[in-house]
């Protein structure tokens, strides 16, 4: 995988959708995951989703798979690459929380 | 029942909006071909946005992306060219076709591109004019002077349209980028 991907940080959207896909899920179904794990924070428009889906597909972050109840929806699942991305966030990620509770009066206000 | 409005807009934000106050009001708006078209709904039943597509409506681009809206319960109600109505149930919760800054902007640059070469077509178109107007005066073209001036005036006035066009989409992209500085 090339450096600035690993460097890169995710935007939330990518971050929840890559998240989302470790299963096999659709559009829709990708939106309200999203919603319900974030409390209804993070609502999803179509056209931000639909364009984070092609961008990703592109990278081969994920892929689409064959569902077997409707085919006229496409699933999508996480690829290797696409796991890869996201541990690299997650690692980024705890980097961040471990360096910011070390701020003074952290948990004080 | 159906009504119709005359209106014109220069900022399809405020179109969304007004477009969205008829809802609220209960008309639902079904179309547009020189007027707003409108029918009778429960008030507020839909929310409208709009967006200038990436490809024409024609296009299996865009007819890809029509099924995924509708498969998130977005109802394509008209497109003209690139531009297209889109709404959805209001029950369905808030309704933004984008809602990340980085796609937003790209939106907003798409409609930027279109405001500025329209605007430099008229300017051409404009110019051209000028030079015709100017061998006229010369006498060393025939015309109907009448004419060419109408023609003047027509693509001066369609190139500072555009430029109103331009001004408030570029006024937005600025104000994005600077937010974009601080957040995501």
């Amino acid at each position: 995988m090339p450096e600035s991907f690993e460097r890169g940080a995710l935007t939330e959207a990518v971050f929840y959708i890559l998240l989302s896909l470790h299963e096999p899920m659709h559009g829709y179904a990708i939106m309200q995951n999203i919603e319900r794990q974030t409390a209804g924070r993070v609502a999803l428009g179509p056209g931000t989703l639909y364009g984070a889906i092609n961008a990703l597909l592109q990278k081969q972050w994920i892929r689409a798979v064959s569902s077997e109840a409707d085919s006229r929806k496409k699933e999508y699942l996480i690829t290797e690459d696409g796991v890869k991305a996201f541990a690299g966030e997650l690692d980024r990620l705890r980097e961040l929380l471990r360096n910011g509770e070390k701020a003074p009066g952290e948990g004080k206000i | 029942m159906k009504y119709a409005c005359f209106k014109a807009f220069f900022d399809h934000e405020k179109e969304e909006a007004w477009l969205n106050n008829m809802s609220a009001k209960g008309l639902a708006f079904t179309g547009f071909f020189f007027r707003y078209y409108f029918t009778d709904s429960r008030p507020g039943e839909y929310i409208y946005r709009i967006e200038l597509m990436e490809h024409l409506a024609r296009h299996p681009e865009s007819m890809k992306y029509f099924s995924f809206m509708a498969e998130n319960g977005v109802e394509h109600v008209q497109s003209w060219g690139r531009w297209t109505y889109f709404r959805r149930k209001a029950e369905d919760g808030p309704f933004d076709i984008y809602t990340d800054t980085d796609s937003k902007l790209a939106h907003y640059r798409r409609i930027s591109t279109l405001w500025l070469a329209l605007m430099g077509a008229m300017m051409l178109m404009g110019a051209s004019r000028v030079f015709t107007v100017i061998e006229y005066l010369r006498g060393m073209a025939a015309g109907d002077m009448a004419f060419e001036t109408f023609l003047l005036t027509f693509y001066a006035i369609a190139a500072m349209l555009s430029f109103a066009g331009l001004y408030s989409v570029r006024k937005k992209i600025k104000k994005l980028k600077q937010e974009r500085n601080l957040m995501e």
